[in-house]
Formats: structure tokens, sequence, C-alpha cells
């Protein structure tokens, strides 16, 4: 069943790309001038994003480098292990709703750290991937019509996001491991 | 927050190489690591840049908006004490569909302007109403089915399959979909009114 999965899930970007380029052609979407606006919106959001990335990654970088993970990993080794949590995907749980260029700054490092098809890759890339920057969403879209009192907005998403955490880390362990 | 925990894993990692000696190989080891996180950030801009510009092709066709047709009937059973023709559903429709396909760009505009709308009729501005806050958690749940900033980034590290988390993505945020409905309903209960 995996396998097949899988091989649909190859299929997902490749269709989706398909659909929309043929959905533009028969609406006449001048197809290269809007892509080209677009992609130029992306590239300088993502170098907007860069200095955060940066300091993130390296931080982050640093903290395993000097052995420090490792001290703290073992230190939470017994609180951890029984609920299924690998210590490494710990500093995403908490930075998560917080900061998106963070939280994609600490899933690059893992990625690269464990391998992006390990189980810690695809669990990092499953967390990440089903999750918002709940914080951020809370503040625009919030602030954007003048809202003060948030009531009980934010324990109550922050809440959601704690069980799609740990739905996240069932799943990721029931397809891979 | 985010200042604290920068900070700290700062220079917990350098006390910590401080004390085990490694506090030469840790400088070096900082530049390597920046620019290391340089050539992944080229190789994401370029994935993010190619999501933007298809995401701009599906918005100006309009096939963002027949995706998010379907969902408005849902929203309609789950926001009961709006009108049927409240312009917000078709704005909140759009801005779920877009999340859905990791179109974020396009999806932001759409959020703001339903805020707008359910905000037009709010008696009380100060305070969010119930139906801000379910379309905030219903938002924040993130309901995904082609989570493309990860696929992305896996590609960037150099995966051979990155698009295999996708459906375990979609199968967390279904439950944490239905779970926002259902504790939306248990913390407005507990909160009481508005006003």
């Amino acid at each position: 069943m995996i396998q097949a999965v899988g091989g649909f899930a190859g299929w997902l970007v490749p269709l989706f790309v398909a659909a929309v380029l043929l959905h533009g052609l028969w609406r006449r979407v001048d197809l290269i001038a809007e892509f080209v606006s677009g992609a130029r919106e992306g590239l300088q959001l993502s170098f907007s994003l860069f200095p955060y990335l940066l300091a993130i990654y390296v931080a982050v970088a640093a903290f395993r480098m000097s052995g420090a993970l490792e001290i703290l990993s073992s230190a939470l080794a017994p609180v951890l292990h029984p609920l299924g949590v690998p210590a490494a995907i710990l500093p995403l749980l908490l930075v998560r709703p917080l900061s998106g260029s963070a939280s994609s700054g600490l899933v690059l490092s893992l990625l690269h750290q464990h391998g992006p098809d390990s189980f810690i890759g695809r669990l990092v890339s499953t967390i990440q991937g089903s999750s918002e920057t709940t914080l951020y969403v809370l503040t625009v879209y919030l602030g954007s019509v003048g809202i003060k009192r948030s009531r009980y907005a934010l324990p109550l998403c922050l809440s959601v996001d704690a069980i799609g955490y740990a739905t996240a880390i069932f799943v990721a362990g029931w397809i891979w491991h | 927050m985010l200042n604290a925990v920068w900070a700290l894993l700062m220079l917990v990692a350098l006390g910590v190489g401080g004390a085990r000696g490694t506090i030469d190989s840790l400088g070096s080891g900082l530049f390597t690591q920046a620019m290391q996180a340089a050539k992944l950030a080229i190789d994401l801009a370029a994935v993010t840049a190619f999501w933007f510009g298809l995401s701009r092709i599906a918005e100006k066709s309009g096939l963002l908006a027949a995706l998010a047709r379907p969902i408005m009937p849902l929203l309609r059973r789950l926001f009961r004490s709006l009108p049927d023709d409240h312009p917000a559903f078709a704005l909140m429709a759009m801005n779920l569909a877009a999340n859905a396909l990791g179109l974020g760009s396009a999806a932001t505009p759409f959020g703001l302007k339903a805020m707008q709308e359910l905000a037009s009729a709010l008696p009380d501005r100060e305070a969010a109403s119930d139906e801000m806050i379910l379309f905030l958690v219903l938002n924040s749940a993130a309901l995904n089915l082609l989570p493309a900033g990860t696929i992305a980034m896996r590609a960037a590290a150099g995966s051979l399959d990155p698009a295999g988390t996708a459906l375990a993505s979609t199968i967390v945020t279904g439950v944490a979909f239905s779970s926002a409905l259902v504790l939306h309903g248990v913390f407005r209960r507990l909160a009481g009114s508005a006003t």
C-alpha cells in the first residue's frame, strides 16, 4: 500500500502543473507573463526571508555542533522516548507556531543533517506540511481588522496545533517505522 | 519570544563549545554553516518562485475560484449564524482552497478580505467574534492537499521522493480540521458570550 501511495504522490505535482497550464490555456491567460510576475514576487519574498532563515539555520547548527543538542536529547530522552517523540524534532515543535521562516530554517537543517528520506526527515516534513504559523495568522488577520481582544482564539488554535503535531508523530510512526 | 529562543541557542552552543574545548571548530563551523544555508536558500528560492508563478496562473485563469466553489456549501453549514449569501463565504472558500494547494501567496489576501467582511457586521469592534475565531482556527488547522513549500524543501535537500510525505500531511490536517470544529464548540461554550 505504501508503495502505491508513494507512486501516486509522485504524480501529484506533475498533474497539478498540467492542470494549471491547460486551464490557463483554455481561459486564454498570458501564461508566461503571469508566471514571470508571480515568480518574481516569489523570489523577492525568498530573498527578504533569507536573513531570518540564516539566523536560525546557523544557530541550530551551532547548537548541534557544540554537542549541546546531544546533551539536551539525552537529558530529555526518558520523557520523550515513551511518547515516541524523537528529541531532534523538539525545537521544531516549539518554534513552528511562532515563525514561518524560523521553522523553515529548522526543517532545512534537519533534512540536511538526517537526510530528507530518513524517518526524522519524513517526520519533520509531515509536521511542516500539516501546520501553519499560527501566531502570525492570528496577529495579521485580527490586526488587519483592528481587533484587540482575541478571546479564546489563541488557546484554541494552539490546542489544535498540539493535536496536529501529536497526529503527525503517530501517523509518521505508523507509515515509516 | 523568538528573540530569547535564538539568543539561547547561540549562547548555549558557544558555552558548551567552550566547556568542551571545541570552540575552535565551532568558530569556523559557523561560517561553513552560513554558506550551507545560502546554498539551500538558493535552491529553495528557485522552487518557491516556480510555485508562485504557477499560483499566479491558477488565480488569473479562475482555476482557484472553480476549486473553491465546492467548499461553500460546507462553510454554510459550519457558519450557521451567517446568512447564506454573506460575502465572506466566497472569500473564505478561496482562502481555504489556495491553502489546500500550497498557494499560500494567493491565500492571504482572500483571508484578510474575509476578515473584513466578518468584521463589518460586528457590534463590538474590539473583540473577535465566534465566526472570526472559527475561520482562524480552520485556517491554522491548514487543511492541505499539496504541501508545496515542504515538497520544495525536500527537493532542495536532495530527496528522492519529495512529495512522499504529502499524503501523511493530508491525513494529519484532516484530523486537525475535525478537532478544530469540535474544540471550537467547546471553547465557545466555556468562553460564553463576547460582550
